[in-house]
């Protein structure tokens, strides 16, 4: 019973941290693409700095954001394979600064409460806990 | 590589138009240049079963298909919750009825036909339910289709969303329109009971069965309990389960009391100037044949409101609980 409980604990926790972490992916491809990369790369280089994400959820994120004028994409050969290297368009800069800016913004807010919610949950906790 | 042309053919397949194409080839780029990467950690060519791990963990052909298409529905969830509600009313109210008059004269009469014809009305229940479920689907699906839904929601005003509901409130109209129909009743049946189950009607003379007196009385004390009811209700107007319990009561009686005279024959002749006897046994006949027919129909009915009585006296007892 305990099993099943720490197993839907585990699954809401999973959960809850792709939402998290989905949020965060747009930024984090349209910041890393100011640099040409072709797919593969690119999710390593994600992965290099702690960002995992899935080739299933990558290429996807890629067309939508070049459809919407973010990026810009060029099939190209190197090392006798066709790639497709993807970099930010014009509006793809101006619309990261927005974004910087807006992440930016919500970090500081964000830490300001949880500086509030570690005030308050030590504040609870009872002596030598 | 057979494996990964199986597997990227098979994504293809899901994928409609040019941009499939595209689509598999960016796919097969990084496919390759992650089973390349492995070969290299490895320093050797990958085994077939160490490419079919690869292709495994990336997913079903189909569900990797999936992810690059646009999200599409029949019913969106804006409109979803509006949908399940009137595809569950418009079963209960195509169904019910059918599932009384069937189950009904069974519970009245065992022997009934409804037993022999079972296969027939399931039939009929079947063919309602999928007649039902397609249309509400269907239409709700041409108004998600045409974009019905953010136009629906468009236009609202908060003072005009439904009052919160009381479940124990009466209203005092319907109050009113009962106590006017229950003392009709009771007369209509007083002057039955005076007539001696013979009255005219303009040249016709209308000879009632000779069961009906015994009937009126009954009748007589239903609609009496009906009145008092109606009259408590509407100096009282709020439900209570004792009062909810009296109305599953009189409901029930008074559709059991009509169940039996339909099934009694109640006409038992009719006279004019002119009018032959054979047309006058005839007519008769036909009357107490309707009458007859009439009895799952009564019977469902009587089922509907009696289930709606009892579900009223759960929800009372449900509040009357929460509260203690």
């Amino acid at each position: 019973m305990s099993h099943t409980a720490s197993d839907q604990r585990d699954d809401l926790f999973e959960n809850l941290r792709l939402e998290l972490r989905r949020g965060c992916l747009g930024l984090a491809v349209l910041a890393a693409l100011r640099s040409e990369q072709y797919g593969y790369t690119l999710r390593k280089a994600l992965a290099d700095e702690g960002m995992d994400i899935d080739e299933g959820t990558l290429y996807p994120l890629l067309r939508r954001l070049e459809s919407q004028g973010l990026l810009q994409s060029e099939w190209r050969d190197e090392d006798k394979r066709r790639k497709r290297f993807y970099v930010l368009s014009v509006r793809g800069r101006q619309m990261l600064k927005l974004l910087l800016a807006e992440w930016e913004g919500l970090n500081a807010s964000l830490n300001g409460i949880l500086k509030e919610a570690r005030r308050g949950s030590t504040r609870s906790l009872p002596a030598g806990r | 590589m057979e494996a990964l042309d199986r597997y990227l053919q098979a994504v293809e397949f899901w994928l409609p138009g040019a941009g499939g194409k595209d689509i598999v080839a960016e796919l097969s780029e990084d496919i390759r240049a992650e089973l390349d990467d492995r070969a290299a950690t490895l320093g050797r060519a990958l085994s077939d079963d160490e490419v079919r791990e690869v292709l495994a963990r990336r997913g079903h052909p189909l569900v990797v298909a999936e992810r690059f298409l646009p999200p599409r529905h029949l019913i969106g969830p804006t409109l979803f919750p509006l949908y399940r509600m009137v595809l569950r009313g418009a079963l209960l109210f195509c169904l019910l009825p059918l599932l009384m008059a069937w189950l009904g004269p069974l519970a009245f009469d065992p022997a009934a036909r409804a037993a022999a014809d079972g296969l027939r009305h399931l039939e009929g229940i079947w063919l309602t339910a999928v007649y039902a479920f397609a249309f509400v689907t269907v239409a709700f699906a041409l108004l998600e289709r045409f974009g019905a839904s953010p136009r629906l929601l468009a236009s609202w005003d908060p003072t005009r969303l439904p009052a919160p509901g009381d479940p124990s409130h009466i209203s005092r109209a319907a109050s009113v329109l009962e106590l006017a129909v229950y003392v009709a009743a009771g007369l209509f049946f007083v002057a039955v009971v005076r007539s001696r189950v013979g009255f005219e009607l303009g040249t016709l003379h209308v000879t009632l069965a000779p069961a009906w007196p015994a009937f009126a009385w009954a009748f007589g004390l239903a609609s009496l309990a009906g009145v008092l009811l109606a009259g408590a209700n509407l100096y009282r107007p709020v439900w209570t389960a004792p009062k909810a319990l009296a109305r599953l009561v009189v409901d029930g009686l008074g559709f059991a009391l009509c169940v039996l005279v339909c099934r009694a024959r109640p006409l038992a002749g009719i006279s004019a100037p002119g009018l032959p006897p054979e047309r006058a046994a005839e007519l008769v006949a036909g009357v107490n044949r309707v009458a007859a027919g009439l009895v799952p129909g009564v019977i469902a009915v009587g089922c509907v409101v009696a289930l709606f009585s009892a579900y009223r006296i759960v929800r009372l007892l449900r509040k009357e609980r929460a509260a203690a």
